[in-house]
């Protein structure tokens, strides 16, 4: 998976790109919170996961991968197939984070909240990030065997 | 006027008819060291009884700058703009004078044989009181061009409010959920209570009383920095165990993307409390400038400490503490930044504008 025909200098001046298109992503999101919240559409965490939370969660990442891709096709103008699979990886690590992540949170909403409150959520988050990490760094270690 | 009649060989014996001391109360000059304002301050006493509603004339090297009036106590108060010259250290020489509002002329008289008078000495009465004067010379030093404000460190601060009883630290365990927590109480009206676990940033809890919103700002500081270390800790593994490998930064983007959630979810949820969004707008400033440099973001911990009062102070410098902790994995963190700072400001500002009724 490593791309030895990008140089480190390269690839990260790709991830400094990428940001912009993120940020953009996430400011039309922020708009349309702003829209959501004055039409009192949010009025549940239900309301606020489908409506908002889903889409942010998926687009921004995606926004990231796509670009990157767009961006890495522009310098080296490797074969269509060779980016697709890798936007097809990393859409679906995206589509796997985002629905563990909003499924851990339920679950620990639910075994938690009675003990640490509003805190729960935030604990959430933060035990779903650390898990996730050391998911990740064990597969791509497990990706390298092959 | 004739105080009296001499007869030859008499002896005149003048008795004045009212006070003649007027005695004032020592110059009192202070300066504020950060400009070159002097206020003057004094009394005017006759005796033991105050003299109200005089005159006083304030002269700086020989020249009047000032005139007041003494109040129903006989003090006065004024402030004189006393500057070096040529930058050089300058003697100034403040006077304080207060002229008597009647003179007279006193004539002692004789008779001569023949019936006829004569004068045999004159004096001046001052009625009612004798003029005083009262000089004080002072040195001016030239100000620096920056203001330099004596500060006291945190642990100064911490020392000096536990030596004067209102600063207590306390210790408590729980059992369920099994947790060490240490308190740190301020107790001066209003009253403040924060415990926290000084190794790991869970389960802290605070009671306040009567901080409004700096009690919300302090709240929303640190479940923020919860969050944010979560993230930085984590880009830390990701960037010392996976060596920038291509699949990391997509991780690292979800990680920030579920921090951006969060911060989202807390905005709805507080979305029609006015104080909160204040504090949420300050929060993610003050998280966006730590992003950008820790020593930013600490100096904007330090400007509340100016506008803020005492109790709140060391609370802030709880907060202060935990900021440091951020610095030493800054270093590592490089294109996400851009993304976590626009975020964070994004959202600050979303939230002032909320707070200020725009949207």
């Amino acid at each position: 998976m490593a791309n030895e025909d990008l140089t480190w200098e390269d690839r990260n001046q790709l991830y400094k790109l990428c940001t912009i298109p993120m940020l953009i992503t996430f400011s039309i999101f922020l708009i349309y919170f702003v829209y959501l919240m004055r039409y009192a559409i949010l009025q549940t965490s239900w309301d606020f996961l489908t409506k908002f939370g889903l889409p942010f969660a998926i687009s921004i990442p995606l926004a990231g991968i796509v670009s990157f891709e767009a961006f890495y096709y522009r310098k080296l103008k490797k074969p269509i197939g060779f980016h697709l699979r890798r936007l097809g990886l990393n859409v679906s690590l995206v589509l796997v984070s985002v629905f563990s992540f909003f499924g851990f949170l339920l679950l620990t909403d639910a075994v938690l909240s009675p003990y640490l409150g509003g805190r729960a959520i935030l604990t959430g988050v933060v035990l779903w990030t650390v898990i996730f990490f050391i998911i990740v760094t064990k597969y791509q270690r497990f990706l390298r065997k092959f | 006027m004739t105080l009296g009649e001499f007869e030859n060989n008499d002896i005149l014996d003048l008795k004045p008819n009212s006070p003649l001391a007027l005695i004032q109360t020592p110059t009192e000059i202070e300066n504020d060291d950060s400009s070159y304002k002097h206020v003057v301050s004094d009394g005017l006493l006759c005796g033991e009884t105050a003299v109200a509603s005089k005159q006083v004339v304030i002269k700086v090297n020989g020249t009047v700058v000032d005139m007041v009036t003494t109040s129903g106590d006989g003090g006065y108060t004024a402030t004189l703009n006393l500057k070096p010259v040529d930058n050089h250290a300058t003697n100034q020489q403040v006077e304080v004078d207060c002229y008597s509002d009647g003179a007279l002329n006193l004539t002692g008289l004789a008779t001569t044989p023949d019936n006829t008078e004569y004068a045999i000495c004159t004096t001046l009465q001052y009625f009612p009181y004798k003029p005083t004067s009262n000089t004080t010379t002072l040195t001016v030093e030239p100000q620096s061009t920056q203001v330099i404000r004596t500060t006291k460190t945190p642990e100064q601060l911490q020392q000096e409010a536990e030596d004067e009883g209102w600063l207590s630290i306390w210790h408590e365990f729980t059992w369920w959920y099994p947790w060490y927590r240490m308190h740190v109480k301020i107790n001066i009206n209003p009253m403040i209570d924060v415990g926290f676990n000084p190794i790991l940033p869970f389960g802290e809890t605070y009671q306040w009383e009567g901080l409004e919103i700096f009690a919300e700002v302090l709240a929303e500081f640190i479940e923020e920095l919860v969050i944010d270390i979560g993230v930085l800790f984590l880009e830390y593994i990701v960037a010392k165990g996976l060596s920038m490998a291509p699949i990391t930064w997509v991780p690292a983007a979800i990680a920030l993307t579920a921090k951006g959630l969060t911060q989202g979810w807390l905005l709805w949820n507080d979305w029609n409390n006015q104080a909160k969004m204040l504090a949420v707008s300050l929060v993610n400033f003050a998280m966006g400038l730590i992003a950008l440099r820790t020593s930013i973001g600490v100096a904007f911990i330090n400007a509340l400490f100016n506008i803020v009062y005492a109790p709140t102070i060391s609370a802030l410098y709880l907060l202060q503490n935990k900021l440091t902790a951020v610095e030493p994995i800054q270093h590592i963190r490089t294109w996400i930044d851009g993304l976590e700072i626009g975020m964070d400001f994004s959202f600050g500002v979303t939230a002032l504008a909320r707070f200020l009724g725009w949207i």
